[in-house]
């Protein structure tokens, strides 16, 4: 048992790391660090939205420091899966979010993310198990951020579709959402890239939290 | 050059598309500049990958080492072209699909339907014959 959990954390690590040994080329190549979502690609955010976003900020804040990179770089593995765990569920109850909330690690072929069926959101962090001087590791750190705000504004557009009123969201943009999640209506990253990244619930979502991440990297 | 719908259809049915992927992805293609078009001829004819590079990437880095599906690795490259700014952006997020679920679709239709909210026309499925061509 021992030795396979052992063997199952060593086949984790390898595959991160060919993970970020691929996206690294690319985020050398396109410097990534100075990169911002293109304002073009932004959905239109709501008062109450830039409301969210700037409680959010403080709540990042709150839990990771000044410096939420340098704070995860100097935390060992269990402390950082205990900061997401607290940055996730906390996020949840500030949205108010009646969800279940996990964060795993053990899992290579998916990120994770909300599920609207069963109205839980799993977040798989094995990104942020990378050793803390990896030349990418604030990459990791950022993205896995990220992806627990994007999720979880899913998890916000789901309540806004079966709740009118919810957040204060246009009748437009909840029909635009819902039409987007009925039968037929979603398309897959691994389908197309490009029309899943601008379709209603996608743009939303990417815009809410890249909004999030850009303003506390100004701070 | 050119292929007909019949041909990309059969292709991508054996990389397990679904027919409405499949229409998507038929005007997506039809969309693209002419070299993209070329690029997806070649390929669902003779499974020939371009050696072009877009951005300082080919279609074999994006199927090889990001896992891209070709048609996907396609999608990528006509998009490093038209909007580079927004690919690279976006090639570099860890794209997590939305987990919808059986459940959830069936209530979110339920709950349009008695606001009075159609489901939207979808693309109907081109000719057989219908053409994808390029020079």
């Amino acid at each position: 048992m021992i030795i396979e959990s052992i063997l199952a954390d060593l086949a984790i690590t390898a595959i991160i790391s060919l993970v970020i040994g691929a996206i690294g080329k690319l985020i050398n190549l396109w410097r990534y660090r100075s990169r911002t979502m293109p304002e073009n690609d932004k959905a239109e955010m709501s008062d109450t939205d830039k409301e969210k976003i700037q409680q959010t900020q403080a709540l990042i804040h709150e839990v990771f420091g000044p410096d939420p990179v340098e704070r995860l770089r100097s935390s060992s593995n269990k402390e950082r899966i205990d900061l997401m765990d607290n940055f996730a569920n906390r996020l949840s109850e500030l949205y108010g979010l009646d969800i279940q909330v996990d964060v795993t690690v053990d899992q290579v072929d998916h990120w994770g993310g909300y599920n609207w069926s069963d109205n839980k959101a799993v977040f798989n962090i094995a990104l942020l198990m990378v050793d803390g001087q990896n030349e990418h590791f604030d990459y990791c750190a950022w993205e896995t951020i990220d992806t627990v705000v994007h999720e979880l504004r899913h998890a916000v557009q789901y309540r806004t579709i079966t709740e009118p009123g919810f957040w204060n969201v246009s009748e437009e943009r909840r029909t635009a959402w819902a039409n987007n999640m009925r039968q037929g209506g979603y398309i897959s990253s691994a389908t197309d890239m490009r029309a899943y990244a601008s379709q209603p619930v996608e743009r939303d979502a990417f815009t809410f939290a890249a909004e999030v991440i850009e303003g506390v990297k100004k701070q | 050059m050119k292929i007909t719908y019949k041909e990309f259809k059969d292709q991508l049915r054996s990389g397990g598309y679904s027919d409405r992927e499949i229409v998507h992805l038929f005007q997506a293609f039809k969309e693209m500049d002419n070299q993209s078009r070329l690029w997806v001829i070649y390929w669902v004819l003779a499974n020939r990958l371009p050696e072009d590079e877009i951005q300082g990437v080919t279609a074999r880095y994006l199927i090889e080492e990001m896992k891209y599906t070709p048609i996907n690795a396609f999608i990528v490259l006509d998009w490093l072209k038209t909007d580079p700014q927004a690919a690279k952006y976006f090639v570099l997020k860890r794209a997590a699909d939305a987990n919808i679920g059986e459940t959830a679709a069936r209530q979110i239709d339920e709950i349009m339907r008695a606001e009075g909210v159609e489901l939207p026309p979808r693309a109907s499925e081109p000719e057989k014959d219908a053409k994808l061509d390029a020079d």
